[in-house]
């Protein structure tokens, strides 16, 4: 009993000399494995295919910080979280980085002893209708019973959304996509809200692809970004920069499979700093010179990254929208890699 | 030890009491659990103030930013989370007392079916109670649930036997009365009634009495008001019917589900219980001329009540746990209000210990119910 | 044609178990075909992906077709999946002879300390030339019933000092093991399962949290005990006092006098409530997926996030209900022969 205890409180103190000296970087390095908290349930965010092996957008972020730290994006421990889970996991150790489609908000940035890196994915939060209910606004919807994602920042948007307006309103609340989807098709909802992109595949998908209109209105922005507990500057600045990295990249138009011809043959210094062939960037940070060539050629630039989970290339079709370039009418920027 | 407390009336007591058998071992066991509560309060409250998150039930008085669809205790985003809990325990509080009420209908039908001499009914409870008791309670709810949505009518094409009344994949809605002001004095006389029939039941055992003690009140208070009875039928307004009752889908589907899978359990003990009354008994009311019905009714029925009756109080505990599975169908019960409040506020501990609360507690009144009960079933048995 | 006619001749015996029976017919006519339809002749079988599905067809077992791995087996190693088969049948088969009191003797022992090594090895690997598979990649079918067994035997291990407990003259014992049991009866397995996984991590100290796997099956086995020590104090009170009385003249220690005496006959007496209580634990299992395991359950949730294959929640789930219903049928049919078996043997 008295040796526990002697644990126990050689632990807490521990943790406060870890806390105060050594980074979570160097954690990761020493284990070599990130652990990654992320979700197993939204198609082309984080989903398993049919070898029960995981894709995703969100999942492809941890891959992508693996092989910056580790060398290796296939160094990844993944940890399935509920809504209920994730904070609480992140912030006793069990997971070094959340990348699980959590929305950034300043209340959980200022009370929860959080940080967000990115934001790596912008969307907002906007409704779909049945046409025959003749709905053509938002401001339409008082009264209408609307169903909604359980356990998901969209729930309490979706209130504050009708309170300000004064409006009322009926939620259905499911916990899967899957269901609330067949609620709305079935009308037990009047209008479903979700990120437009979503509704617009389900409405894709669906048996009568015409029936139905997304409201153009967004009623709340969402920026999803990927969180580590605060305190651990140097990851936050290598998971930071390597977002930025992945843009800078599409900019400079390096991707995956003409990065090592680049890094090899060009002459431009920036990009020569960029890639690790000049300088000394990566060492500087606590990761090899090179790191942004293996991220780049495990899962590309921000563009291959968008394209390959949500884009063309999977069915899901998503635009690329806010999520584009700034040069292309998005809303991605870097910084410049001086 | 001994000596530190000394040689007082005190310490007489407790030398005896170290005397007992088996006092080392209980005083380890005591120190053992101080130590080990002592130890995970420690490393909480450590962990707490590491995690920077509030701790205590203030929460409790702060705006909760969330809508839950239906509650007997009216609830709005903006209300308290104490208001919230309190909606979500009214909707526990719902769907269980109905469910033990029809689930004991249930099982009391397909256990008589399973005795039934008919081949074919004797067969289909049995079908029934094998299929649903082995298939797990989250997922026929999810099969009520989507049976529900999709095989009833949208609200524009309501399907509405009765004037009044109007049946869609978004709820029943039935009329309902108007209040009016004599009514709550309609409600006080009620609350007469009950204490009258109470008295009239305990003291003098007389059941017919006792009833019209219940209903007379009530009734002579009603027709002095001048029957102020008018109904309220519900009208397709906008999006929705508005006015009167609505019974949701999902506490259709949470009814039906725990009334069927309960049911089926119930069905095993009620069986169990008519099989264990002895067969003489129903041979002597043969004899006496009574018909099957009499004999279940007035003979088997009676008996087999105090073989069933413990087994019931378990049934009805496991309806009451299971109604927590409703969040999977987004029936907004405690645990629906739960999970909102931890993930608004964060604070998993203070979440956690209200459901277990409000669980520990529902199952000790719903077993201090069925003991009265069941000591009472004993008692006629003299 | 007698024979024939004798055994119709119940189905109208009387005109209202004649009506009952045209009743119950219609009822089963009418329901029928629309049920058959969707799940047989309108069906889809092969497909690549929802495409194969049109809106309007029957049901889509392409899609359960193209999934069958994954929800069986969840993140398990793919082609190493036939460990997981193998692992799971060896630690069904023990448990299936292990309800049998007739076969408890020394060499069931041997065969579970092989058989638990034999499944550690083929589960985990990373020796004899087998891959290391990581826990947290178990999942499926082999993870349902890995925490239903292990749930029910860690339970049934607790539940032996708390039913002792419970049974005690020494009033300290008797309090803490009425408190817990009581306790955990009154409470939901939800909420134990959510305990679990989100409170262990704040009440252990940091660095201690141990694997999601480990945090189930320690919530569930901790549920599991306060019900099967109400089922073995059943078994307690049901051992005639001489038993008790004859071991203390004998001179045996309380020990020796629970586990020589007593307690073998005890489980010979619980052994039917025990199997219902290993179907109400599968059944219980399915929760696991409220706090996000891949059970089957959960795993049959997570093949519906693929993008090729969007809303056959329906397919999914039935599917997952006939697994179910299978293995708590056939378990319950088990019990219910050794039952038989084992009234004869004591008879003779």
């Amino acid at each position: 009993m008295i040796g526990m205890k002697s644990i126990a409180i050689g632990a807490i103190a521990m943790l406060g000399a870890t806390a105060a000296q050594a980074e979570l970087l160097d954690d990761i390095k020493a284990r070599g494995v990130l652990k990654c908290g992320t979700l197993n349930f939204l198609a082309g965010v984080g989903f398993l295919d049919d070898k029960g092996e995981w894709s995703g957008y969100d999942v492809d972020f941890c891959k992508g910080a693996a092989a910056a730290i580790l060398g290796d994006a296939s160094k990844v421990e993944f940890v399935i979280l509920t809504g209920a889970q994730m904070f609480p996991a992140l912030e006793s150790g069990e997971i070094d980085v959340l990348s699980r489609s959590v929305t950034q908000t300043i209340s959980r940035e200022t009370t929860m002893g959080i940080d967000f890196i990115g934001p790596n994915h912008l969307t907002g939060q906007g409704f779909m209708v049945h046409n025959e209910l003749g709905v053509s606004s938002v401001d339409e919807l008082d009264g209408a019973t609307v169903c909604v994602l359980a356990g998901t920042t969209t729930e309490r948007y979706l209130a504050d959304w009708f309170r300000g307006k004064d409006m009322t309103f009926t939620p259905v609340a499911t916990e899967t996509s899957d269901q609330m989807f067949a609620n709305y098709f079935e009308q037990r909802c009047d209008a479903v809200t979700m990120e437009p992109p979503y509704l617009a595949i389900r409405r894709a998908k669906s048996a009568t692809p015409d029936g139905h209109t997304i409201l153009d209105a967004l009623i709340a922005k969402s920026f999803e970004a990927p969180v580590i507990r605060q305190g651990n500057p140097a990851l936050r600045e290598v998971l930071q920069w390597m977002h930025w990295g992945m843009i800078t990249a599409e900019e400079m138009e390096i991707t995956s499979e003409n990065v090592d011809e680049i890094a090899s043959s060009s002459t431009d210094p920036v990009v020569r700093r960029f890639l690790g062939v000049e300088g000394a960037i990566g060492e500087g940070m606590g990761v090899s010179n090179d790191w942004m060539v293996r991220v780049i050629k495990s899962i590309g630039n921000f563009g291959e990254f968008y394209d390959r989970n949500l884009g063309s290339g999977t069915g899901l079709d998503v635009p690329r929208g806010m999520n584009a370039l700034w040069r292309d009418g998005g809303a991605m920027v870097a910084p410049g890699w001086q | 030890m001994i000596d530190i407390i000394g040689r007082g009336r005190f310490g007489a007591r407790f030398v005896s009491l170290t005397r007992r058998p088996g006092f080392t071992a209980q005083a380890l066991l005591i120190v053992f659990l101080v130590i080990g509560g002592w130890l995970a309060i420690d490393s909480v409250s450590a962990n707490l103030e590491r995690l920077s998150v509030k701790s205590g039930y203030g929460f409790l008085f702060e705006e909760a930013q969330f809508e839950l669809g239906e509650s007997l205790i009216a609830f709005r985003a903006g209300d308290t989370y104490l208001r919230a809990f309190a909606a979500g325990i009214s909707n526990t509080l719902k769907v269980a007392v109905l469910g033990i009420i029809l689930s004991t209908m249930v099982g009391l039908v397909v256990a008589l079916g399973q005795l039934s001499p008919s081949v074919v009914v004797a067969g289909a409870c049995r079908m029934f109670v094998d299929s649903v008791r082995n298939v797990p309670l989250l997922l026929q709810l999810i099969f009520w649930q989507t049976f529900l949505t999709s095989g009833l009518p949208i609200v524009r094409n309501a399907l509405s036997p009765v004037d009044g009344v109007y049946l869609t994949n978004r709820g029943l809605y039935l009329p309902a009365p108007v209040a009016d002001p004599a009514h709550g004095s309609i409600g006080i006389a009620l609350l007469v009634g009950a204490g009258l029939a109470a008295l009239i039941w305990f003291a003098f055992r007389k059941g017919r009495l006792a009833c019209l003690a219940l209903i007379l009140p009530p009734l002579a208070v009603f027709l002095l008001a001048g029957a102020p009875l008018a109904f309220e039928a519900p009208e397709l307004k906008g999006f929705n019917f508005r006015g009167g009752v609505e019974i949701s889908p999902e506490f259709a589907a949470m009814l039906l589900g725990l009334t069927i899978y309960t049911g089926a359990f119930n069905a095993e003990v009620i069986r169990a219980g008519i099989l264990g009354v002895d067969k003489g008994q129903r041979e002597a009311g043969a004899a006496l001329g009574l018909t099957p019905w009499r004999i279940m009714r007035k003979i088997v029925l009676p008996q087999a009540l105090r073989i069933i009756l413990p087994s019931m109080t378990n049934s009805y505990l496991n309806l009451t746990k299971e109604s927590s599975l409703a969040v999977a169908i987004g029936y907004p019960e405690v645990v629906r209000v739960s999970n909102i409040a931890l993930f608004e506020t964060g604070q998993a501990i203070e979440c956690i210990s209200i459901i277990m609360i409000v669980y520990l507690s529902l199952s000790l009144f719903t077993s201090a119910i069925l003991n009265w009960l069941n000591a009472r079933a004993q008692l006629v048995e003299r | 044609m007698r024979r024939v006619a004798g055994m119709l001749r119940p189905l109208y015996a009387t005109p209202l178990a004649a009506a009952i029976n045209l009743a119950a017919l219609a009822l089963l006519i009418w329901a029928a075909p629309p049920i058959l339809d969707w799940a047989i002749f309108s069906a889809v079988w092969v497909g690549d992906d929802m495409d194969s599905c049109p809106p309007g067809s029957g049901a889509c077992w392409a899609f359960i077709h193209a999934k069958m791995r994954l929800i069986l087996f969840g993140r398990y190693i793919f082609d190493e999946q036939w460990r997981a088969v193998l692992a799971t049948v060896l630690l069904s088969g023990l448990v299936a002879l292990s309800l049998n009191p007739l076969f408890w003797r020394a060499w069931l022992a041997a065969a579970w300390i092989c058989g638990l090594a034999a499944y550690a090895i083929l589960m985990w690997g990373g020796i004899f030339g087998l891959v290391y598979i990581d826990s947290s990649y178990w999942g499926g079918l082999p993870l349902t019933v890995l925490l239903t067994i292990f749930g029910t035997g860690f339970g049934i291990l607790a539940a032996i000092p708390l039913a002792l407990g419970r049974f005690s003259r020494l009033p300290v014992f008797r309090a803490v093991a009425t408190f817990y049991i009581e306790l955990v009866r009154g409470v939901p397995l939800i909420s134990v399962l959510f305990m679990a996984s989100v409170l262990i991590p704040v009440i252990l100290p940091q660095g201690f949290a141990p694997s999601g796997l480990a945090r189930v099956l320690l919530g569930i086995s901790f549920f599991i005990a306060a019900y099967m020590a109400e089922i073995l104090r059943g078994g307690l009170q049901a051992i005639p006092a001489g038993q008790f009385e004859a071991s203390r003249a004998l001179g045996l220690s309380y020990f020796a006098m629970m586990t020589r005496v007593v307690l073998p006959q005890v489980f010979e007496i619980v052994l039917p409530p025990t199997v219902n209580l290993i179907i109400a634990a599968l059944k219980g299992t399915s929760l696991v997926v409220i706090v996000s395991m891949l059970d089957l359950l959960g795993a049959a949730k997570a093949a519906l996030a693929d993008p090729k294959w969007i809303g056959y929640y329906v397919e999914a789930f039935v599917f997952a209900a006939l697994i179910y219903a299978i293995m708590c049928g056939s378990i319950g049919w088990y019990g219910r022969r050794v039952e038989g078996k084992l009234r004869r043997a004591r008879s003779q």
